[in-house]
């Protein structure tokens, strides 16, 4: 089926997460992304599988949390930019492509959780111009992505799952960017199908 | 971080302990009378109620070493005595166990199975025993009034939180080598084949769905394994058939358990931060320590009974060997809290750390620290 092909070596170990590896191919560079635990390792690779750049990103500490675990890292490639997606224990980050600079932070809001749920996101994916987070409440956080910027806004919540959301996956309708099918999973093996509503 | 994990981390751990020190009484022809009491005032210690009381507040995780001095103590609860060389054997055997049971449970819930059954052969240990007996039932209860509800996605974190306290550890343990469900490299085998999680099905069908949801086409695929369904799912209630193997006891008298430290890892860069820099959080985890040992009551060794000391190894040349060729990285000093900058401070934490030594101290109170102190048993 298939054959190795030649190992680049990560600076540190990957985390034993489900489909716990993100590539963006991006001109003629390979970029990977994996979650460490407490840190995600960014590796940029030329053809032939020469790591060329390696780069650790740490969530940041929320209130009375203090060693935030990843669970997520995804490129999201959108119509006008990439955005390299972080999701952690409090928090989504939003990075340039090449992780040099962050551009945008959200705190998931603990809202209606007891103190002892774990307050996390997991599920990224890009739709349109929108970037899909799903978080442990049950709900998927849709932002709106400018073309440039980060002017980033948070656009809609919706709700509809009682758990949390583990993963999501997007496609593209064929000639109508806007009108997308997001597909969420949830861990009862539940897979809901929402459509935008434009 | 999920902050319900320290409880399973605790249980199966001691588990774990549990069945080595079995294992090792009996390889050493420990009297029948002392190997029972040795496990009866471990076990009577480990569940006593005002100790889980602490242990099930939600909280972080404490770190490795702050653990290991949980598991130090623990172990010297009775008239056993354990060298260094001895308690980082079993200690190292315990984490490999775990970290071999949660990496293989089929479904993060698996792991109340998992502790289920380190519960279950407890009750095997201390049949004879009433009282103990109780304690253990009255934890199962609260194991499943914390963890019953929980969805599949806040197992699934309490999962991450597990595995990351586990992360690069890759001692490699001969019972594990035999058995071939570890490789040379300390990694373990995942395997591909036999029953798959309940709940999902065997792989190996792609369904296609149009917009109105109704399926449209079926497409199969080949995966190389060999996955049969899972014949029925583990026992969550109080006694049952828990099904899955994992958490049963693995050690018996004719296997011995033989650790080999692996190679110096490659990356220092790798190793958790806790090991490097000096940990800021330091005095918050002594607190945090104090609270649950506080809740430990242990028994001085009273009246004629003579203690006697438990070998992990062979020989004694064995253990004062690999004593001395222990790999730097993989020492286990008890807190070894690099305080910063605060003289006062320094001294604050010197002397909380002086209370830790297992030995007959008179306790001292100081105007700093009262209540830190008064909640730590006089040894």
């Amino acid at each position: 089926m298939f054959r190795p092909g030649r190992s680049i070596p990560l600076r540190g170990s990957a985390a034993a997460l489900c489909n716990n590896l993100s590539v963006l191919q991006q001109r003629n560079l390979t970029h990977f992304g994996v979650v460490h635990g407490l840190s995600a390792q960014l590796l940029s690779a030329a053809p032939e599988g020469v790591p060329l750049v390696q780069r650790q990103l740490h969530a940041k500490e929320g209130a009375g949390v203090s060693s935030p675990l990843i669970t997520q890292v995804h490129w999201c490639v959108l119509p006008y930019r990439v955005l390299l997606v972080l999701t952690s224990h409090p928090e989504i980050q939003m990075y340039k492509s090449d992780g040099s600079v962050m551009v945008y932070w959200h705190a998931l809001d603990s809202g209606d959780a007891s103190l002892v749920q774990a307050v996390s996101a997991r599920g990224i994916a890009a739709s349109g111009h929108f970037i899909c987070v799903g978080a442990w409440s049950g709900r998927v956080l849709v932002f709106d992505i400018p073309a440039k910027g980060p002017h980033i806004v948070l656009s809609e919540e919706p709700a509809g799952h009682q758990t949390p959301v583990t993963d999501i996956a997007t496609e593209p309708a064929q000639g109508q960017p806007l009108r997308d099918a997001r597909i969420f999973r949830q861990p009862h093996g539940e897979v809901p199908v929402k459509r935008n509503r434009n | 971080m999920s902050v319900r994990t320290l409880p399973l981390l605790f249980l199966n751990l001691g588990g774990e302990m549990l069945y080595i020190l079995d294992q090792r009484l009996r390889a050493q022809n420990i009297p029948g009378d002392k190997a029972r009491k040795v496990l009866n005032d471990i076990i009577s210690t480990m569940f006593n109620r005002k100790f889980m009381e602490e242990l099930f507040k939600p909280q972080e995780l404490y770190s490795k070493k702050a653990l290991r001095t949980v598991y130090d103590r623990l172990a010297h609860a009775s008239i056993m005595r354990l060298n260094q060389a001895s308690m980082d054997k079993l200690y190292d055997l315990m984490t490999m166990a775990f970290k071999y049971q949660v990496l293989l449970c089929p479904r993060p819930r698996d792991v109340l199975l998992v502790t289920f059954n380190h519960l279950d052969a407890i009750r095997g240990f201390i049949q004879d025993s009433p009282t103990i007996l109780q304690q253990v039932d009255e934890t199962f209860r609260q194991l499943t009034e914390t963890y019953g509800r929980l969805s599949a996605g806040e197992f699934q974190m309490i999962r991450q939180t597990l595995l990351s306290f586990f992360q690069d550890l890759h001692i490699r343990v001969s019972i594990f080598l035999k058995d071939r469900v570890q490789n040379s490299n300390g990694r373990f085998v995942l395997p591909v084949s036999g029953p798959v999680p309940w709940g999902t099905e065997v792989p190996g069908l792609i369904r296609m769905f149009n917009r109105k949801g109704e399926e449209v086409r079926k497409a199969e695929f080949k995966h190389g394994g060999n996955y049969v369904a899972a014949p029925k799912e583990g026992s969550f209630e109080l006694y049952g058939d828990r099904v899955l193997k994992l958490g049963t006891n693995m050690y018996s008298v004719n296997r011995p358990v033989e650790t080999h430290m692996s190679g110096a890892s490659k990356n220092l860069a790798s190793q958790t931060q806790e090991s490097i820099a000096p940990n800021p959080l330091a005095k918050e985890e002594l607190n945090l320590l104090a609270r649950l040992m506080g809740g430990m009551e242990i028994k001085k060794p009273s009246g004629p009974e003579p203690g006697f000391r438990l070998n992990l190894f062979t020989t004694d040349e064995e253990e004062e060997q690999a004593a001395l060729t222990r790999p730097e990285e993989l020492s286990y000093e008890v807190i070894n809290i690099q305080a910063t900058q605060d003289q006062q401070r320094n001294e604050e934490l010197a002397q909380i750390m002086g209370e830790f030594e297992v030995m007959d101290q008179p306790r001292r109170i100081t105007s700093k620290g009262d209540d830190l102190l008064a909640m730590m048993d006089e040894l």
